[in-house]
C-alpha cells in the first residue's frame, strides 16, 4: 500500500507591513523599551535631553512600542516604499552569456588627475 | 542599470574574476545557505594569496540593504579597471592618482565578499523589502513567521547576551527565534553565511583590516560595540567573567578595553574614511564607535577584533562597520551617488590602512638558509630574505647565531642585521640578512641555526642553514700557438724573435698552473696539429701534465713557410678541450701574432666556440686583425690582449699577459705587479695585502735571472719565510723555472708556530754583487742590465673578494668611446662605498694618465675616455679597498682597447688562396647537384675524392712566407 502523500506545507503569511517608526525619550527610557522590546536601531541622535532614534517595526508591534517617557511616531510605511523600489531590481541576469562586468562609476583619467 | 538581482551579483563576481586573471582570484565559499546558493568572494591585487596583508570587506549581510552588494562590485570593476589601465580614480570632487591606484594594490591585497546572504536579499527583493534576516528555517518549527536568523548577531563574540551583558542593558539581539528582525541562532556560527565569513578570515590570514557594509546612518563605526571603550584596565575585557552581568550600559562602571594604539588607529582610518567621502559630494559621515547608546552581541566587527584576544595565534584584525545613506533602499539615481561616496572612502581607507599603525607584517620568504656545492676554501654569502610592509621604523635582529651545529666550516654574519627606517608607503620591500659560509673540507655537510627577532613586532624567526662543500673547481686549458713564419720576425725586444719571447712566456701559464687543472698544448699554422692532449698538470714539482706541456711550448717552433689559420687551431685546441672529461671548465688560449690569412678562418669555426676564449696578440693593431680576435672572444667570459710593438722595457710584457690569463681562466684575482731593476743596494721589500677572504696566494718573480735573487715572504707578524728553510712552516710551498721564481700560499700559513693571514705581508728581495755580476755578464754588459735585475712581482689571490673588469667600446675607430667598466664584490656582494678604483690607461700615442671611476651603484665603478690616436690603449684597472671586517685590499686587472680607421669595416680575412677557395665552393656547390653526382658515379668517379683532392691543393698554395 503507497505511504500516503505529506499535507502540503501551510502557505507562507503575507509579508507583514512594515513602518519607519522615530522614538523619542530619555536615555533611559530608551534603554527600558530596548531591553523589553529589542528591535535594530538604525539611526540615533541625541536631541537637547532626549535621544531620537529611528526603528523599523512590523505594524502589529507598534503599539508594543509604547512605554513611560517615549514618544512614537509613525514615519512612513516602509514595505510600501520598498515595493516600489523592488521594481528597480533587475529582472533576468544582464551579466549572462557574454561573461559581461559591470561597469564602474568612476572616472578614470589616464595617469590620474592632473 | 538599476539594482542588482542575487543572479546578478553572482555572475558579476564570477565573470571580474575571468576578465582579470592576474588581478583577481575567484574564491568560492564552502557552505551554501539554506536555499542552496553558493557564494563567491574576490581577492584583488597582484601576487599569490597571502603575500599581502588584506583588507576584506564583507557585503549583502542585511538582507533588505540592497545598495551594499553594488558598492562591493563598483569598488572592484572600478579598481581592478584602473590598477590594470594604470589610470587614476575620480569620484565626484575626490580624486586618487593612478599611482595611489597602482600603489593599493601593490600593498594590499582586497578581499571583497560582495553577497554573504543570497537567500535574505532574493526574499527581500522579491517578497517582503523590509526583511533583514536569512532565510534558514531549521529553529521555525515549521512556522512560516519565525524564519531566519539575523547574521549580525550571530558571530562569537558576547554571543550568551543574557551572561554578559547587564539587565536593562538594551542589546540589540533576541533569543527568540520568531523575532522578526534580530534572532542571533541557536549557537554562534550556526548559519552557513557566518561559516562563510569565519572560513574566508581564517583562509585569508593576513587580513588586518575588516569591514562590514551595511546601511543606515552615514556612519562609520569602529570597535567596540558591547559597551564605550577605554583605554586604561586592561583587565576589563569581554573574556573576564568577573564582569558579566555589567557590560553595555554607558557612563557606568564598565567599558571595554582597547589598547590605546589600537584606538588610535581605528579612529585614525575610520576618520580617512569619512574624509575621503565627504570630498566626492560633501556627505557628512561620522566616525564613531560601534556602540553607540546601545550595545551589540555577535556582531562582526567585534568578533573580528576579538579574535587576537582570545585566541593569540590569530592575527589582529581591525574590526568597522559603515553605514550608508538615510534609508535601506534609496531610488537607484540615489545610490549611485552613495556607491560613489562609499567607494571613494574605501579607496582612502585601503590607502591609509597600511600606514595606520606604521608596522603592518614582516614575514620571512626563505625559511632555510642552504649554501649548495660551495668549493672547497671559499667563502661565500647566502641571504635570509624578509618582506616587510611597514611605514615605521623596523629591525630585524640576530638574537643568536649563526651557530654550526654539525659539520665542518664556519658560519659568519658579515653585515650583522638589518633595519628599515619609517617610510611614507607600506609598499613591500625586501630585507636581507647575509649569512656567510666557508668551506673547509670537500664533500662534507654542516648544518647550522640562526635566529632573528622584530622588536617592532615581537616574531621570532628560527632559520635553519645547510651546507655542503665540493673540491675546488678544476679547469682544463689549452694553448693554442701561431707557429707561422712571421713569428721568426724580431720582436722588439734586443735579440729575442718572437717565438722566443713566447718561449719566455708561455711556460708562465703551465708553472704556475693548480695541480689538478688540465693543459693542452696546439700548434697551428696553415693546419693545426695537437702537441699535447689535456692532461692534468700534476705537482709543482714533479708533475707529468705540466712536463709535458712545458716541453711542447719548447718544442713549438717557427714554420718559416706557415701561413696563419686560426680557425684550424681553434678547431684542434676545441677538439682536445672536448675529449678531456672531469673538468669542471674550460678555457681556450689563442696566441697569435698576425692576422689570419688561410682557410680556416675564425669564422668558420664560430659554432665551436663554446669555451672562454682568451686571446693575446703580439703586435699591432695593423698586424693582428682585432675584430676578428674579438669576435673569438666575445660573450665567451673571456677577453683579448694586445701587445703592441714591443721595446726593451716590455721584456715582461708578454709574459704577464699569461699569467694574468691563467689567473682569469683559474678563477684567481691579481693583487698586486710592480716591475722593478735590482742592483746589489741592500733588500727592498714589496707590499702586499692579504685578506681574510683570500684563501690561496701565488706571489711570483718574473725574472729573466729569477736565480739572481734571494727571494722572502714576510707575514704581517714580521716573521720572514725563506724557500730554502721551509721546514716547520705549514701552507708554503716553492717553485722555480726558467723565468720565474713564486711561492704558493694555502691560508692560514703557519710560520714560526704563528698562524698568519689577514694583514700587509712583504715581498722581500735581495740581490748579491756576485749575482748581479753574473747577470750583466750575461747580457753583455749593456747599460739596461747594469741598471740591475729585472723582475717583475705579481700576487694571485684565490679570494671572496673579487674584481672583474672590461673596456667596452663605442666602435673600433678613432673617436671611439672606451667605456672602463669595473665590479667588485666580496662574498658575492657588492663592495659598496668601501672601495675605489682608478685605471692607468696607457694611450696609443705613449701619453698615460689617471682616470678616477666613479661608483654608479653598488660595487660598480665605472668611467670613459675618447680614443684619439690609433692603436692599442692599455687599461690597467686598480682596486683600492677594505673588506668588511676591515682588511685592506688591492685588485688589479690588465685590459686592451684597440681602435684604428679600418677598425669599423675590416678587409676580409682572405689570403692569397682566395681564389682557390672560390673554385673549392664552387665545386661544392657543384658536386652538392645529386645528378652530377650520379653521372661522376657511373663513370666510376668518387665525387667525394674530388674534392677532398681539391681542398687539400688549396691548402698547398696558400702557403706564404
Amino acid at each position: 500500500m503507497a505511504n500516503a502523500a505529506p499535507p502540503p506545507p501551510p502557505p507562507p503569511p503575507p509579508p507583514p507591513k512594515v513602518l519607519s517608526v522615530k522614538i523619542t525619550g530619555s536615555d533611559t527610557a530608551i534603554r527600558e523599551l530596548l531591553t523589553r522590546h529589542p528591535m535594530p536601531v538604525e539611526s540615533t541622535r541625541r536631541e537637547r535631553d532626549s535621544v531620537v532614534i529611528e526603528v523599523f517595526v512590523p505594524e502589529d508591534e507598534v503599539k508594543q512600542l509604547e512605554h513611560p517617557g517615549v514618544a512614537v511616531q509613525v514615519l512612513f510605511d516602509a514595505s510600501a516604499r520598498g515595493r516600489e523600489r523592488q521594481a528597480e531590481v533587475g529582472k533576468g541576469n544582464r551579466f549572462a552569456g557574454e561573461q559581461r562586468i559591470p561597469k564602474g562609476l568612476g572616472d578614470k583619467p589616464k595617469g590620474g588627475p592632473q | 542599470m538599476t539594482y542588482l538581482n542575487v543572479d546578478e551579483v553572482e555572475t558579476a563576481t564570477v565573470n571580474l574574476a575571468a576578465a582579470y586573471p592576474s588581478l583577481c582570484q575567484l574564491v568560492t565559499l564552502p557552505f551554501t545557505t539554506s536555499e542552496a546558493r553558493t557564494s563567491h568572494a574576490l581577492r584583488l591585487g597582484p601576487g599569490v594569496a597571502g603575500s599581502k596583508d588584506a583588507v576584506m570587506i564583507i557585503c549583502g549581510v542585511h538582507a533588505r540593504e540592497w545598495g551594499s552588494c553594488e558598492i562591493a562590485l563598483n569598488l572592484a570593476t572600478d579598481l581592478l579597471e584602473a590598477f590594470a589601465g594604470n589610470l587614476g580614480l575620480t569620484y565626484g570632487g575626490k580624486s586618487f592618482t593612478a599611482a595611489q591606484i597602482q600603489s593599493l594594490l601593490n600593498t594590499v591585497h582586497v578581499v571583497l565578499f560582495p553577497l554573504v546572504n543570497p537567500d535574505g536579499r532574493h526574499y527581500s527583493q522579491n517578497v517582503d523589502s523590509m526583511w533583514r534576516k536569512n532565510r534558514n528555517p531549521a529553529y521555525s518549527g515549521g512556522n512560516p513567521s519565525c524564519v531566519g536568523v539575523d547574521i549580525n548577531r550571530n558571530y562569537d563574540f558576547l554571543f550568551d547576551f543574557t551572561t554578559a551583558y547587564a539587565p536593562g542593558s538594551g542589546v540589540v539581539v533576541s533569543s527568540n527565534p520568531c523575532d522578526y528582525q534580530i534572532y542571533h541562532g541557536p549557537s554562534a556560527f550556526s548559519e552557513a553565511e557566518t561559516q562563510n565569513v569565519k572560513w574566508l578570515l581564517d583562509s585569508f590570514p593576513r587580513t588586518r583590516w575588516f569591514i562590514d557594509v551595511h546601511s543606515y546612518s552615514q556612519d562609520m563605526l569602529y570597535n567596540w560595540g558591547d559597551d564605550e571603550d577605554q583605554t586604561t584596565n586592561a583587565a576589563m575585557n569581554f573574556m573576564n567573567p568577573a564582569f558579566d552581568g555589567q557590560r553595555g550600559i554607558s557612563g557606568d562602571a564598565y567599558r571595554e578595553y582597547i589598547h590605546a594604539d589600537d584606538l588610535a588607529v581605528v579612529q585614525s582610518l575610520s576618520g580617512r574614511f569619512v574624509t575621503d567621502l565627504q570630498a566626492v559630494r560633501g556627505k557628512a559621515y561620522i566616525s564613531k564607535s560601534s556602540y553607540d547608546l546601545y550595545p551589540t552581541s555577535g556582531a562582526s566587527d567585534d568578533y573580528v577584533y576579538a579574535r587576537h584576544r582570545a585566541d593569540p595565534s590569530k592575527a589582529k584584525v581591525y574590526g568597522f562597520t559603515i553605514e550608508w545613506g538615510t534609508e535601506f533602499q534609496p531610488a537607484w539615481a540615489e545610490m549611485q551617488n552613495i556607491i560613489k561616496d562609499v567607494s571613494a572612502g574605501l579607496i582612502g581607507f585601503c590607502l591609509a590602512a597600511p600606514c595606520a599603525n606604521g608596522l603592518s607584517a614582516v614575514g620571512l620568504d626563505t625559511p632555510t638558509i642552504n649554501f649548495q656545492n660551495v668549493p672547497e676554501g671559499v667563502t661565500t654569502t647566502r641571504a635570509a630574505v624578509f618582506s616587510v610592509q611597514s611605514c615605521a621604523a623596523v629591525d630585524l635582529n640576530v638574537t643568536s647565531g649563526p651557530t654550526k651545529l654539525t659539520g665542518p666550516g664556519s658560519f659568519g654574519l658579515p653585515l650583522g642585521g638589518a633595519s628599515f627606517p619609517a617610510a611614507d608607503s607600506a609598499l613591500e620591500r625586501d630585507a636581507r640578512i647575509w649569512v656567510s659560509y666557508t668551506a673547509t673540507n670537500a664533500a662534507a655537510s654542516a648544518t647550522g641555526t640562526m635566529t632573528v627577532t622584530c622588536p617592532q613586532t615581537g616574531q621570532t624567526f628560527v632559520i635553519p642553514i645547510t651546507a655542503n662543500t665540493i673540491p675546488q673547481p678544476t679547469v682544463a686549458s689549452c694553448l693554442v700557438l701561431d707557429q707561422s713564419g712571421s713569428m721568426d720576425d724580431p720582436s722588439g725586444i734586443l735579440n729575442k724573435k718572437r717565438i722566443d719571447v713566447l718561449h719566455d712566456a708561455a711556460p708562465s701559464f703551465v708553472s704556475l698552473l693548480p695541480d689538478n687543472d688540465g693543459i693542452g698544448v696546439v700548434s697551428f699554422d696553415q693546419d693545426a696539429y695537437l702537441r699535447m692532449g689535456i692532461m692534468t698538470a700534476g705537482s709543482l714539482s714533479s708533475g707529468l701534465g705540466r712536463a709535458l706541456a712545458g716541453a711542447a711550448i719548447t718544442n713549438h717552433v717557427t714554420n718559416p713557410m706557415g701561413t696563419t689559420s686560426i680557425g684550424d687551431g681553434v678547431e684542434v685546441g676545441h677538439n682536445a678541450i672536448a675529449a678531456a672529461s672531469g673538468y669542471d671548465s674550460t678555457a681556450l688560449i689563442v696566441f697569435t701574432d698576425g692576422e689570419e690569412n688561410t682557410y680556416k678562418f675564425i669564422s668558420d669555426v664560430q659554432s665551436l666556440i663554446n669555451n672562454r676564449v682568451f686571446a693575446v696578440g703580439l703586435g699591432t693593431v695593423n698586424e693582428v686583425n682585432p675584430v676578428a680576435l674579438n669576435h673569438l672572444v666575445n660573450n665567451t667570459g673571456g677577453y683579448l690582449l694586445l701587445t703592441d710593438n714591443l721595446g726593451q722595457s716590455d721584456v715582461f710584457k708578454l709574459q704577464k699577459y699569461f699569467v694574468q690569463i691563467l689567473a682569469s681562466a683559474t678563477n684567481a684575482d691579481v693583487v698586486v705587479d710592480p716591475d722593478g731593476f735590482l742592483a746589489p743596494v741592500g733588500e727592498i721589500k714589496i707590499p702586499f695585502d692579504i685578506t681574510e677572504s683570500d684563501y690561496t696566494a701565488d706571489v711570483v718573480l718574473l725574472s729573466p735571472a729569477p736565480w739572481a735573487f734571494a727571494f722572502q715572504l714576510e707575514t704581517p707578524t714580521g716573521t720572514r719565510i725563506d724557500h730554502n728553510a721551509l721546514g716547520g712552516v705549514a701552507g708554503v710551498k716553492f717553485n722555480q723555472s726558467a723565468n720565474l721564481i713564486f711561492y704558493r700560499l694555502a691560508f692560514p700559513v703557519v710560520a714560526a708556530a704563528v698562524p698568519a693571514q689577514a694583514g700587509r705581508w712583504y715581498i722581500v728581495l735581495k740581490v748579491s754583487a756576485g749575482a748581479y755580476k753574473e747577470y750583466v755578464t750575461s747580457q753583455r754588459g749593456s747599460d739596461q742590465a747594469k741598471a740591475g735585475v729585472p723582475y717583475s712581482a705579481v700576487v694571485h689571490a684565490r679570494s671572496s673578494v673579487n674584481l672583474d673588469a672590461h673596456v667596452l667600446q663605442s666602435s673600433y675607430v678613432p673617436g671611439a668611446v672606451l667605456k672602463l667598466h669595473a665590479v667588485l664584490t666580496e662574498m658575492d656582494l657588492p663592495v659598496e662605498k668601501r672601495a675605489s678604483v682608478r685605471v692607468e690607461l696607457r694611450r696609443a700615442d705613449g701619453t698615460t694618465s689617471w682616470i678616477p671611476l666613479t661608483e654608479q651603484d653598488p660595487g660598480v665603478f665605472e668611467g670613459s675616455v675618447v680614443t684619439s690616436a690609433a692603436g692599442v690603449y692599455t687599461a690597467h684597472f686598480r682596486a683600492k679597498g677594505s673588506t668588511l671586517r676591515g682588511y685592506p685590499f688591492s685588485r688589479e686587472q690588465l685590459r686592451t682597447g684597440l681602435v684604428w680607421t679600418q677598425g669599423d669595416n675590416p678587409p676580409p680575412t682572405r689570403g692569397k688562396d682566395d681564389c682557390c677557395q672560390d673554385w673549392a665552393t664552387f665545386l661544392r656547390c657543384l658536386l652538392s647537384d645529386e645528378s652530377l653526382r650520379q653521372l661522376l658515379a657511373r663513370n666510376h668517379l668518387d665525387a667525394r675524392a674530388i674534392e677532398k683532392c681539391f681542398a687539400q691543393v688549396c691548402k698547398q698554395s696558400s702557403k706564404v712566407g
